[in-house]
């Protein structure tokens, strides 16, 4: 019997530890641990080292089932688990989710970073929750891929069905098997002509992150923010949790700073600025849909991890 | 502060930076159709941290993210400011630990 590697990435909540649940023949060996950074509703617990599952398939093959952590901040597993425990990996499967504002944006962080750490293994496109957002469309994710001089078949999956999961991994091992769940629609799949617009594909736009109040909630209970405050277009204050010094620092830097980003055009829209200080904390403020989240950090939490905590919160579409 | 911009350089992640005192240029690898750019990022980032004087706290650097770049200053003593462009994925922490090493 050989033994085969298969590595699942992408973002949190795609459903990379549900596949390998799905498919896995012992007792998934997984690490996950209740979520207390991105929005709870959305899931209990979250991976926060690994999962490993076992799968042996048609050929007599052993396939070995790493999934990686979601988070940014658990890079360095993201490091161990490519390089090292699955180094020799038969394929990567990136899995990205369709009620996420934008998988265009995730698609392009994760096979960036998967694509440095562990070279041009043969790589698959897994997609969730297209049963309540269908658009991305496969016309969208082939332009991406284009756009990036990636090939890789892409494929709306349920993770929850373990026969869309074993296809899935067929197709990385490359084995010719076709799925017998009709939910999977394989690059081949004939798809309708204006699918493929490319109209359609050069103008898609992500939906703009939404600061609804429970997300607002979310951020505000996040480890490390000391407080928040929501600013609308015109600069009216929706939200705060921030002490009076603190939001009226924050409101003089917004109104001083704001009129100067409009003379930056070069750097295209700003998304999120940093203001650090030697201090024990910093603002962070996040812009979307002209709408300005000003968050004031302990600099014990790292900007890197706080951004992907904070941008997966408000990733989610409201259900 | 010596050979910052070289060392800088040797980064992945950064595309350019340039080292100012005052508004002369003391290093850069801005390409040369990048000046005008350049001389207004830096124009900004000057009002920026000037416009921050207000606040108790000394505010050293200021990261401007767009989608696909950030553009950073950092203020050091003696008036020199470092702007950088880097990609939009590049880690701060990283970063300031780069610029600690290099300063001390």
């Amino acid at each position: 019997m050989s033994d085969q590697k298969i590595v699942f990435f992408g973002p949190v909540g795609a459903g990379k530890t549900t596949a390998i649940r799905a498919v896995s023949e012992i007792a998934c060996i997984d690490t996950d641990a209740q979520v207390s950074d991105t929005t709870s509703s959305r899931k209990s617990t979250t991976t926060v080292a690994m999962d490993y599952g076992c799968i042996t398939t048609a050929f007599n093959q052993r396939v070995h089932l790493y999934g990686t952590p979601g988070q940014e901040r658990f890079q360095f597993m993201w490091e161990m688990i490519t390089t090292e425990l699955a180094a020799d990996c038969s394929g990567q499967i990136l899995m990205l989710d369709n009620t996420r504002n934008s998988p265009q944006k995730d698609l392009i962080f994760y096979t960036r970073v998967f694509r440095q750490l562990a070279g041009d293994k043969p790589l698959i496109i897994a997609v969730t929750g297209s049963d309540q957002n269908p658009s991305p469309t496969h016309a969208h994710y082939r332009g991406w891929l284009a756009e990036l001089k990636l090939e890789a078949p892409v494929y709306f999956i349920d993770a929850r069905r373990a026969d869309d999961v074993r296809f899935l991994i067929d197709e990385t091992l490359a084995v010719p098997t076709l799925p017998s769940s009709a939910s999977i629609l394989p690059d081949s799949t004939p798809v309708l002509e204006e699918e493929y617009s490319l109209d359609d594909v050069l103008h898609y736009k992500a939906l703009p992150l939404q600061f609804s109040p429970a997300r607002l909630n979310d951020i505000n209970g996040l480890t490390g923010v000391k407080g928040i405050a929501l600013l609308d277009p015109a600069d009216n204050l929706l939200n705060s949790t921030l002490q009076d010094t603190h939001l009226d620092e924050l409101l003089r830097f917004l109104t001083h700073v704001t009129p100067l980003l409009d003379e930056l055009p070069d750097l295209g829209d700003i998304e999120h600025l940093i203001l650090t200080s030697g201090q024990s904390d910093h603002f962070s403020v996040f812009i979307a849909d002209q709408h300005a989240l000003g968050i004031l950090c302990s600099n014990q939490v790292t900007n890197r991890s706080l951004r992907q905590q904070i941008e997966n919160i408000l990733q989610w579409r409201p259900a | 502060m010596n050979n910052i911009v070289e060392r800088l350089s040797r980064h992945p992640g950064i595309r350019f930076s340039c080292l100012l005192k005052g508004s002369q240029v003391v290093d850069s690898n801005f390409p040369p159709e990048k000046t005008a750019q350049l001389n207004r990022e830096a124009e900004i980032i000057r009002a920026i941290f000037q416009g921050v004087r207000f606040a108790e706290k000394d505010y050293q650097a200021i990261h401007l993210q767009g989608r696909d770049q950030l553009l950073a200053g950092y203020r050091f003593k003696n008036d020199h400011l470092l702007l950088l462009h880097a990609d939009s994925s590049f880690s701060l922490e990283e970063m300031d630990q780069l610029l600690h090493c290099l300063k001390g």
